[in-house]
């Protein structure tokens, strides 16, 4: 398993409306981020800044024939990578919350897989169990943030990836982000004295 | 597609009102929402903090895929690497121990170029470390405009450790001057300010030793920049660290490391005697020397032994004889001819570089100032300390000095013999005197006389129309009698700066002065007077580094003229002294200020407005370095003072009812500050209305109102504050920077985040512009935006705005400073929010700090109690956290009234602490009264609200 050719497969069968080629597809596009992102924290001070490729970029390079794929393909792959991203970064984030909670002072030792800093856990899980009340009102916005947010995805990827058109991702976002953050509410802060 | 209707009307809702402008809003949301006060609720939450709501993901999202640690492989291409907050652009300079790169930050707040200095990988032996460490721990200490600044510091991740420096982007002394064929004068200016930069370096205990051309650069702006502190070394009484070496090095030369230069070594360097400033006064004069010949002052070439001989035995050859060899490229490179070369350089300039080279390092100058100064006094035409002072020469000065007025006296009272001449001037100068007063009677009368005809009767002249027309007709007029024009250009320009028109009182005096110094015979006080009050406005309108210059200058004619104890010597020193507090520069400043004092208590007879001004420039100081107690019997004297001398109704009155008011305020007397305040508000008003002074006092009582939580009466008044201070400011003042952090915090405060944001960022780029280093206002500019951007939950960013403030505020005040405490708590509260461990620990040093550095009860003092109480409640140890809270509740009951918001926090936390502890009776009624508070002053949405509403429901649910 997790050759190109399995992955260019089930992508394909997935695009001809096979729903469950989409449970094995997941798992490999999770591991493969997960390879990536160990060996990019020790590559991504480089001159090529994590900004310029998204790892669901690198994941499908790696992944995929690329010879065999349909442009469809890979459109569909950028969607379940964003969701495995997800999933990785909000599953760090819980081991985080958890190792803080047991494991008392001092911060998290580094070895882990360093996706985010540690000390937005918190604000990452908010974030998530937001999104997770805006998928109940509205899936397509969920699934913008999941591309934009998580996978790293562009406007123009995003609207691939979901097949809507770019003006709608990015009146989707807008509203999304504006929901969410009135979900989270603001933070209080002492004031600045003089 | 799942969904529900009302989400997607939600939705369609504020779609549509996005693509309308904001004003409307209002209005189309009314329309839209059918009296669903819910949804419009909603929607126009959405809308009030979409802009945030933005910023907020682009920072979390490039959070989450930011880099690793950053590893740092020196062996390889560097450019794009990052280190620290950095990113490195190109390779600047390699040296035995480390490398130089030039890089920018790259956290998208700032565009700033710095330079970094990292010690090279497999040179970390514990010696390079050592010295290193010392460079960055030096650098640290010092602050002056002619040494690179010490930015930051770090270590890299394989632990090689780095600072950061201000990049200077300039030339080498020599080249500079070379290549600007910058003539003598001008080079002999350039080398005052080395001196003054050593002197600095020398007052804060630390020797260069390594002087020369090639560590001294010139930047663009035409300043020099010390570099290269890296064989520097603390003086005896620093502490010296334990197991590091504080000893002469004079070994390491020869085993090859590089501590010394040996062409530019002194000769106790070469002899391994002990260091002291006198072996940095020998490397000045060695640049000097190279400066004027271009020569140095040893042979280039030859062997070791040679070049030992030279240094221990050999006097240089006079600095006019070695410029002689190769006078024609000299001479070109100074603009002028060879025979004019070899007269300026012969005499004082040989005698001082002889001085400065001697091999005895008693017979050198004793300090890097007096060099300066003898510098100084030589382009001024004064004797020079470096010649034994014979009357001839004295004599032959003055009449240089005075070849003007020496030669009129000459020819018209036939004065024979030379001591004669000083009297002779005076005769002269009193029939100036009466021409002067019919001339300028007759100025006046010209400018009474009204030619337009618009204004030929009875028309109202506006005293700015009168002035407008006089300075004028000063400027074209009187073209034969320039010391008259001086002196009226200076009464004109005097008027101007009371009026609050910075511009043309500038003008005219830069004007007055530059007319004055055309012509020799100008008398030094009359200079020094208009040095004096042009340093004044320049001060005004926030060019401190230039003002600084001015009174400087004045203070030493007024110093050589009048002596140290005359009071207008002290006036000067004490506005010297409010220049250099400006800067920042408190070392500078609180010498200069208590020696005006001192010498204006003894000289006192009747109430002396200089001693009033020197009083507040002390206090002043005082107050920001946190000396609260201090500070206040010093104004109070001052108040008294000057109520005597100007009576109800004055500006300066005003300032000190403004300064003694902040002090006050500062020390927790809010009541007994507001009254001082409007006092000195109503007198501006009276007398100085739409003045800068008048935005000073309104921006104070707004703090004051603002500090009390009276953010509804504040906010006009620092609004006021700062139109007055847009208006006549220019919009890089300082001052109006101060006025938008103020307002950027009542902003925050009172939950216009946005607004906030922009305050603070165009603060913050005011002060950043006036003060390139390290100052307080940077710093306070830092800490404010990170504040804001931590209440738009920008984490990311406000973390490192927070950090860098905190870092700055140590490096400026050391670690007692109640400012670092501030940070500390602001810090910590971010911490805090993201249940990292560090808050406590900041927590409990901002605690410590505010203990020992404020009052007993101080409002601030219950800020990092609050903090650190509910982090122990939150983190299991409501035992630690009750006595915290207890009393930081007795401290806002005192401090607030009764209902305010504060208090509520306060009691909220202590009810939930109660509770933890089982102690429900006693909880009940603190949860409740808490929370009616906060709901009655934030409303029910506030999350301070939802906090002290979930500790109640949680109560409630268990027991009551």
């Amino acid at each position: 398993m997790g050759t190109a050719a399995d992955v260019t497969t089930l992508l394909a069968a997935f695009a001809r409306g096979k729903r469950e080629a989409a449970d094995e597809l997941i798992p490999l596009v999770y591991d493969e981020l997960r390879k990536i992102a160990r060996l990019r924290r020790f590559r991504w001070s480089g001159p090529h800044s994590p900004g310029t490729t998204s790892l669901v970029h690198e994941a499908y390079v790696n992944l995929v024939d690329q010879s065999r794929c349909q442009w469809e393909d890979r459109s569909h792959f950028f969607y379940f990578a964003s969701v495995a991203m997800r999933n990785i970064l909000i599953d760090n984030a819980r081991r985080w919350g958890r190792q803080k909670r047991g494991g008392g002072a001092g911060e998290l030792p580094l070895e882990h897989l360093h996706l985010a800093s540690v000390g937005r856990a918190e604000e990452l899980l908010a974030v998530d169990e937001a999104l997770g009340k805006l998928g109940a009102n509205n899936q397509r916005l969920s699934q913008i943030v999941e591309c934009r947010f998580f996978g790293g995805l562009t406007v123009e990827e995003t609207a691939q990836a979901l097949s809507i058109s770019p003006a709608t991702v990015k009146r989707g976002w807008d509203s999304a982000r504006a929901w969410l953050f009135k979900e989270l509410g603001p933070l209080p802060s002492e004031a600045p004295e003089q | 597609m799942n969904g529900s209707p009302q989400f997607d009307r939600l939705l369609e809702i504020f779609e549509a009102a996005l693509d309308r402008p904001p004003e409307q809003w209002t209005a189309f949301l009314e329309s839209r929402c059918d009296g669903d006060s819910a949804l419009r609720h909603e929607v126009a939450r959405m809308l009030a903090r979409h802009r945030q709501a933005f910023a907020f993901f682009d920072d979390l999202g490039a959070d989450l895929r930011r880099a690793g640690p950053e590893e740092l492989d020196l062996g390889q291409s560097v450019e794009g690497r990052r280190i620290g907050s950095y990113r490195v652009v190109r390779e600047i300079g390699r040296g035995g121990m480390g490398a130089v790169y030039l890089a920018e930050r790259d956290d998208g707040q700032f565009q700033q170029q710095v330079a970094i200095k990292v010690i090279r990988p497999g040179r970390q032996s514990e010696a390079v470390l050592r010295r290193f460490l010392a460079e960055r721990r030096i650098l640290s200490q010092l602050n002056h405009p002619g040494i690179a600044r010490l930015l930051d510091g770090g270590a890299t991740q394989e632990g090689l450790p780095y600072f950061v420096l201000e990049y200077v982007d300039g030339l080498p002394l020599l080249d500079d001057c070379d290549r600007q064929c910058l003539p003598v004068k001008e080079r002999l200016r350039l080398f005052i300010s080395v001196a003054a930069a050593v002197e600095h370096a020398h007052r804060n205990l630390v020797v260069h030793r390594d002087l020369k051309p090639g560590n001294i650069l010139v930047s663009s702006q035409g300043e020099i920049k010390l570099l290269d502190f890296g064989i520097a070394k603390p003086l005896a009484g620093e502490r010296p660290i334990a197991g590091e070496d504080t000893g002469a090095d004079a070994g390491d030369t020869l085993t090859g490391h590089r501590v010394l230069t040996p062409q530019y070594a002194a000769p106790e360097q070469w002899l391994g005697k002990p260091v002291t400033t006198a072996t940095d006064v020998y490397g000045l004069g060695g640049v000097l020397y190279e400066l004027l010949s271009g020569e140095r002052p040893v042979p280039k070439a030859g062997s070791w032994e040679d070049l030992e001989r030279a240094v221990l035995h050999q006097d240089p050859e006079p600095v006019s004889t070695a410029a002689r060899r190769s006078i024609e490229q000299n001479a070109k490179r100074r603009g002028v001819s060879p025979t004019t070369l070899c007269r300026l350089l012969s005499g004082d300039l040989d005698t001082i570089c002889a001085k400065a080279l001697h091999k005895d390092p008693d017979r050198r100058y004793s300090s890097a100032a007096d060099l300066g100064d003898d510098i100084r006094r030589h382009l001024d035409g004064l004797p020079v300390l470096a010649r034994p002072d014979s009357r001839g020469y004295r004599a032959r000065k003055f009449v240089s000095r005075h070849k003007w007025g020496v030669a009129t006296a000459v020819a018209a009272v036939l004065a024979a013999a030379v001591f004669s001449s000083a009297l002779a001037i005076q005769s002269v100068r009193l029939t100036a005197e009466r021409d002067k007063a019919r001339q300028v009677s007759e100025l006046f009368v010209d400018l009474f006389t009204v030619s337009d005809p618009d204004l030929g009767t009875g028309a109202q002249i506006t005293a700015r129309e009168f002035l407008d027309r006089g300075a004028a007709k000063i400027q074209t007029g009187l073209a034969g009698q320039p010391d008259i024009k001086a002196g009226l250009m200076d009464v004109m320009a005097r008027v101007y700066h009371k009026l609050g028109l910075y511009p043309p009182a500038r003008r005219l005096y830069e004007s007055s002065l530059a007319l004055r110094r055309s012509v020799a015979t100008s008398p030094g006080l009359d200079l020094a007077a208009n040095l004096h009050r042009l340093g004044l406005v320049l001060h005004d309108q926030g060019n401190y580094n230039e003002s600084a210059r001015r009174f400087q200058e004045a203070l030493d004619v007024r110093r050589r003229v009048l002596g140290l104890a005359h009071p207008d010597t002290a006036a000067t020193q004490t506005y010297l002294g409010l220049a250099h507090f400006r800067k920042g520069d408190y070392d500078a400043a609180q010498p200069l200020f208590e020696g005006a004092v001192s010498v204006l208590r003894r000289a006192r007879t009747a109430p002396d407005p200089h001693l009033a001004d020197a009083l507040t420039g002390l206090a002043m100081l005082h107050y920001a370095q946190g000396r609260f107690a201090e500070a206040e019997p010093l104004l109070r004297e001052s108040l008294q003072l000057r109520r005597q001398l100007f009576g109800p109704s004055h500006q300066q009155l005003a300032d000190t009812l403004n300064n003694l008011a902040s002090v006050l305020s500062r020390m927790g007397k809010a009541s007994e500050s507001e009254p001082l305040q409007r006092e000195a508000i109503a007198i501006l008003r009276k007398v100085r209305p739409g003045h800068p002074k008048l935005a000073t006092a309104v921006n104070n009582l707004g703090l004051v109102l603002m500090a009390r939580g009276d953010f509804d009466r504040a906010e006009p008044l620092l609004r006021e504050g700062i139109s007055i201070r847009r208006d006549r400011l220019d919009g890089q003042h300082p001052d109006l920077a101060q006025s938008l952090n103020n307002l950027g915090v009542l902003l925050q405060n009172t939950g216009r985040l946005e607004e906030a944001e922009a305050a603070q960022r165009e603060a913050l780029r005011i002060v950043r512009k006036n003060f390139p280093g390290d100052h307080v206002a940077v710093m306070r500019g830092l800490g404010n935006l990170g504040s804001v951007l931590h209440s738009m939950r920008r984490s990311a960013q406000s973390e490192r705005l927070l950090a860098e403030s905190l870092a700055m505020s140590r490096r400026l005040f050391g670690d007692a400073h109640p400012l670092v405490a501030t940070n500390l708590n602001n810090l910590a509260s971010l911490l805090h929010d993201g249940k990292r461990p560090g808050a406590e620990t900041a927590y409990r040093e901002a605690l410590a700090i505010r203990r020992k550095a404020l009052p007993a009860g101080h409002p601030h003092i219950a800020y990092a109690l609050v903090g650190l109480g509910q982090w122990l409640l939150e983190n299991g140890d409501p035992m630690q956290a009750e006595p915290l809270l207890r009393e930081a509740l007795e401290i806002r009951r005192k401090t607030f009234s009764g209902g305010a918001a504060e208090i509520g926090e306060a009691e909220s936390a202590l009810g939930a602490c109660l509770f933890a502890l089982k102690r429900h009776a006693e909880a009940g009624p603190l949860l409740t009264s808490g929370l009616e508070k906060l709901r009655a002053r934030h409303g029910p949405g506030h999350r301070l609200t939802r906090k002290a509403a979930s500790r109640l429901a949680r109560a409630s649910a268990r027991n009551l």
